[in-house]
């Protein structure tokens, strides 16, 4: 075990979003989907946007999905990050315009690309702490 | 806004420090100094002013938030300025110098006040890195980036602008045609923080923060602070300057174009366009948002000159965030009224009636105005 601290910023659940971690430190993917019309909410939102309909449940998700948008952060002004690292806006592919924000892991930064597939992954941070995380995927 | 409101509120004083990185004065004494020249501009006093809208919050991380320090307050600026007739006092919290203009518009409209100021000042603190965020947890919407090491600037507009590229097959050197004009208007400014032309050599070969931004993407933090009067249509014709008219404004993001429908205007009426760069690719999105030209052309219609002082649309004419330096667009709006009110010197558009004013970031409404001679 790494004696380095890990000072990433860890994330700070609230009511709404609770599931979404808690699924997470399981190492399942879930988001909020209406029980209306079907439509996943993310980021959570207490009800769902499109229809008003309060009753939203936590569905489990592929984990697939695609590179919309990445950056790579080259410079060290944020605190606990060790650049260079990429963050990536994925879309998921349940739902046109459904973006999650995560690191591409598992490859070289270099390869990151618009339109690259992949899938999630789950980063254990500490004893309390897991976060969602995408890596490239080959089918 | 009402199409029957068009016309019955207008900017008339202007007041503007200059921008620096290097200074012994306090925050407070760049603030007053606005505030002092707007109102003279005006041809009033401290004590005509019954109304105050502004911007007090500091926007870097590493801000104390401390009144007259890093910030001005409104009840700072009534103290300081000695403006005992203010009644009407709001400080509006966030940055971005869109919200306060709406709310002295309103007061005015609603008869609250008579003659109102707005002030935006920062400050560059000293020491460390301005944009530094050293934070143990992240809440709100911030909990799902901020594990990742996105910020909330420049990360989420180099999200954006790759995205935009990757599309539209833009580059950097495309951008360059942006950051080369802004720059050459500062030039024209002698309040701006740079006075220097912007090579292409000099703005590709910078470092890259959150790839493919650079600090040439960036406004400059600088200090200094910019302020406005405003007042009625019939009060505005008995002052000392040409009055600059609000023919129109509205807040839609979704649809930036609402500005069209509530002023009776198209962009064919549009001579300048003060376009916010609080992140330079800020400019290619409300070109085309704005309908001054397509869905991702943005990139070809700068390229093309059209953008420059003498172009078609000359675009944010006195350097903006990037060129005179950050202030959360207050400058901007200095400008569009200078351009409508016939004072921008050496960047006076010829010719020039109505002078547009975007303000806002990719992810959240600001504002749009339209100002014009009346």
């Amino acid at each position: 075990m790494s004696a380095t601290v890990d000072k990433r910023p860890i994330p700070l659940p609230d009511p709404d979003t609770a599931p979404y971690w808690a699924a997470a430190r399981k190492h399942e993917f879930k988001l909020p989907r209406c029980r209306l019309c079907s439509r996943y909410v993310f980021p959570p939102k207490p009800i769902c946007p499109a229809c008003g309909e309060a009753s939203l449940e936590w569905q489990e998700v592929s984990g697939r999905g695609t590179v919309f948008a990445f950056t790579i952060m080259r410079d060290n002004f944020m605190g606990g990050f060790e650049p260079p690292y990429s963050v990536a806006e994925v879309e998921l592919e349940e739902q046109p315009g459904l973006f999650v924000v995560a690191n591409i892991v598992g490859c070289e930064i270099s390869a990151v690309r618009n339109g690259m597939p992949v899938e999630v992954t789950f980063e254990d941070r500490s004893e309390s702490v897991t976060v969602p995380q995408f890596r490239p995927r080959k089918t | 806004m009402a199409m029957a409101l068009r016309n019955k509120v207008a900017i008339v004083g202007v007041g503007h420090t200059p921008m620096v990185r290097k200074t012994d004065r306090s925050l407070g004494s760049f603030a007053a100094e606005a505030a002092l020249q707007a109102i003279r501009d005006a041809g009033l006093r401290p004590t005509d002013i019954d109304g105050y809208a502004g911007n007090p919050v500091a926007m870097n991380p590493s801000a104390r938030h401390w009144d007259g320090v890093d910030e001005v307050s409104g009840r700072y600026m009534r103290s300081t300025l000695g403006m005992t007739k203010v009644r009407w006092l709001v400080d509006m919290t966030r940055g971005l110098a869109s919200d306060s203009i709406i709310e002295a518009v309103h007061a005015l409209q609603s008869g609250n006040c008579k003659y109102v100021l707005v002030v935006r000042a920062m400050l560059l603190p000293s020491g460390g890195r301005y944009a530094r965020t050293e934070a143990p947890a992240a809440g709100g919407p911030g909990q799902f980036s901020g594990p990742y090491g996105l910020d909330n600037g420049i990360g989420r507009t180099a999200l954006w602008l790759n995205r935009y590229m990757h599309e539209y097959g833009a580059t950097k050197k495309d951008l360059y045609a942006v950051a080369q004009t802004l720059r050459e208007h500062a030039c024209l400014n002698p309040n701006a923080y740079w006075q220097t032309p912007l090579s292409e050599e000099e703005y590709l070969g910078a470092p890259q923060i959150f790839e493919p931004m650079t600090r040439f993407d960036c406004d400059i933090p600088v200090t200094g602070a910019a302020a406005v009067v405003l007042t009625t249509a019939d009060r505005a014709k008995d002052l000392a300057q040409k009055p600059a008219y609000i023919s129109g404004l509205a807040t839609d993001w979704e649809a930036p174009d609402t500005i069209y429908k509530v002023s009776g205007m198209g962009p064919k009426d549009i001579q300048a366009a003060q376009l916010y760069d609080g992140f330079l690719p800020f400019v290619w999105y409300w070109l085309e948002r704005l309908q001054f030209c397509q869905k991702g052309e943005a990139h070809r219609f700068a390229l093309d000159g059209n953008i420059k002082l003498g172009g078609k649309l000359p675009v944010t004419t006195f350097g903006g965030s990037v060129g005179e330096g950050r202030l959360n667009g207050l400058g901007h709006v200095c400008e569009g009224a200078l351009q409508v009110m016939q004072r921008a010197g050496k960047r006076q558009v010829k010719g020039l009636s109505t002078c547009l004013v975007s303000l806002g970031f990719i992810w959240s409404q600001g504002a749009v105005l339209i100002l014009n001679e009346g």
